[in-house]
């Protein structure tokens, strides 16, 4: 297929790239990324900005779902376990599941519609209107100012956001646990801390740093590629939003996998 | 300024997109404090030509030196602090709409924020100089086309090149603000002891030019100065003379 080089090195596909070669343009892509950590002057003071659009704005919304996913998850187990197996079960499903699954997915899978579908937009907009460009033309790399902030951005707030996700869903869980069946909160936390071991605090760890990586690195990725004006840029923000998803959940289970 | 110095050299400058070749052999040599006017008609590679200058592209082969310099060895931080000496004029002007105006022109000048006082001066004077007052704190969203091209020619020159490279800056203007904007880059030319290369398709202030070079289905078709571009008898240059001068008819069905 033909290609356009820019300056970065970067092959701009002039028809839509097949499979592989996009896999080939997101592992480059990857690559020349972290080459750029170098660059420490330059993303620097940018990560901080990132990491408040990414935390801060995040986190209301963030709550809000952790609150109802704990009550549900206290729901079913009350009503599958409640009568067979003893009370306290229900803390330690709820917080095995908090901790372990639905803190960092959960996490992940509202950034990737909320930050990743909107970076990727942003970033479309600056290729489309030449401000990548403008920038390179400057003596800055699109990968240190643009990419590496956001990474670094993503990295740190995810397991932030992941442990207050938990915290959430757990309080949450409590909550509904002690108002629906009258089960007292010693019993809960009781539960709680019965199986509580090193994992469900280093799997939720390793996988909101992932999630973090991976939702941040494709919405740049699709955000610099966006060609073709509006609908290349609303093109790019979709398959950020949907391959990020898809990312997380693939994620999610090859680190279950091999952690558990 | 040596005046024989070559800023620009391009030697054999090839390009395809797509398998369509847009420049099919440049050669071109540009020397310091020539004003340069790269016209042609749209899409026969005189944007391509000049994002090549400062290795926005890269060509499929042919050599590009930059005041001796070889642009296609240069990689990384070399290639930075190179085009940190070369301005460019995007031909939307490509603000950074989340930035104001002040903020645009002090990542340019790779100043961090927040400036200095001295730095603070350093933008008011280059707006200043473009006609503009206290628009610092403005985004560029509030800005007419106009000035968004006066900006972007203020913020290339904070950087304090010695080339800069102009594309289509009076596209889209008015024909007073787009003989204003063409007066303004003579005058930076000299004042600045600045080299500068412009893609236009404004022929009605052609004579500001010191030369002019043509651009033909990705070859050099015309290299010379105005007054010679303007009494040439070739067919396709007095063709594109005239059109580019005359006005536009607009078909009316009664």
């Amino acid at each position: 297929m033909p290609l356009a080089k820019t300056s970065t090195g970067h092959s701009i596909p002039q028809n839509p790239p097949g499979v592989l070669e996009k896999a080939r343009h997101f592992l480059l892509f990857f690559w020349k990324t972290l080459k750029s950590a170098r660059d420490t002057d330059t993303y620097g003071p940018l990560w901080l900005d990132q990491a408040i659009q990414i935390g801060v704005h995040s986190l209301p919304l963030i709550l809000y779902i952790s609150a109802f996913t704990g009550m549900v998850l206290s729901l079913q187990a009350v009503n599958q376990l409640f009568q067979t197996v003893p009370h306290y079960l229900t803390g330690t499903t709820v917080s095995k599941l908090a901790l372990q699954e639905f803190s960092s997915v959960i996490t992940g899978l509202v950034l990737s519609g909320r930050i990743g579908a909107s970076m990727a937009a942003e970033l479309g907009s600056m290729k489309v209107t030449e401000q990548v460009d403008a920038l390179e033309s400057m003596g800055y790399t699109q990968e240190a100012y643009l990419v590496m902030p956001r990474i670094l951005a993503g990295m740190t707030t995810l397991p932030v956001l992941a442990v207050f996700s938990a915290m959430t869903a757990i309080a949450a869980g409590w909550i509904t646990a002690v108002a629906m069946t009258g089960m007292s909160s010693y019993e809960f936390f009781k539960g709680v801390r019965l199986m509580a071991e090193t994992k469900d605090f280093l799997l939720p760890l390793v996988k909101s740093l992932l999630f973090g990586l991976a939702i941040t690195l494709i919405a740049c990725f699709q955000g610099l590629s966006a060609e073709k004006g509006a609908r290349g840029v609303g093109q790019a923000a979709t398959q950020a939003a949907v391959f990020s998803c898809v990312a997380i959940l693939t994620l999610d289970f090859i680190v279950g996998w091999v952690m558990l | 300024m040596n005046r024989t110095e070559s800023v620009v050299s391009l030697v054999n400058l090839k390009k395809q997109f797509e398998g369509r070749s847009v420049l099919a052999g440049i050669n071109m040599e540009v020397h310091a404090g020539e004003l340069v006017a790269l016209i042609g008609e749209s899409g026969c590679g005189k944007s391509v030509l000049i994002k090549h200058i400062n290795a926005l592209l890269r060509p499929d082969s042919g050599k590009i030196h930059i005041q001796g310099t070889d642009l296609n060895t240069l990689h990384g931080e070399k290639l930075k602090m190179l085009r940190r000496r070369i301005g460019m004029v995007f031909q939307n002007a490509a603000l950074f709409d989340s930035m104001s105006i002040a903020e645009n022109m002090a990542l340019a000048a790779h100043w961090p924020q927040p400036v200095s006082a001295a730095q603070a001066q350093e933008i008011h004077f280059a707006l200043h100089r473009m006609g503009l007052e206290n628009i610092g704190h403005l985004y560029p969203s509030a800005l007419s086309g106009g000035m968004k091209k006066r900006v972007a020619i203020a913020r290339a020159l904070v950087m304090k090149p010695s080339l800069m490279l102009y594309d289509e800056p009076t596209t889209g203007l008015d024909p007073p603000r787009a003989a204003a904007i063409t007066e303004l880059i003579e005058m930076l030319n000299w004042e600045d002891d600045l080299t500068s290369i412009v893609v236009t398709h404004d022929l009605s202030r052609i004579a500001a030019y010191d030369r002019v070079v043509m651009l033909q289905q990705g070859r050099i078709h015309f290299d010379g100065p105005p007054a010679l571009l303007l009494s040439s008898q070739d067919k396709s240059i007095k063709r594109f003379v005239q059109t580019s001068s005359a006005p536009v008819p607009i078909e009316v069905n009664a």
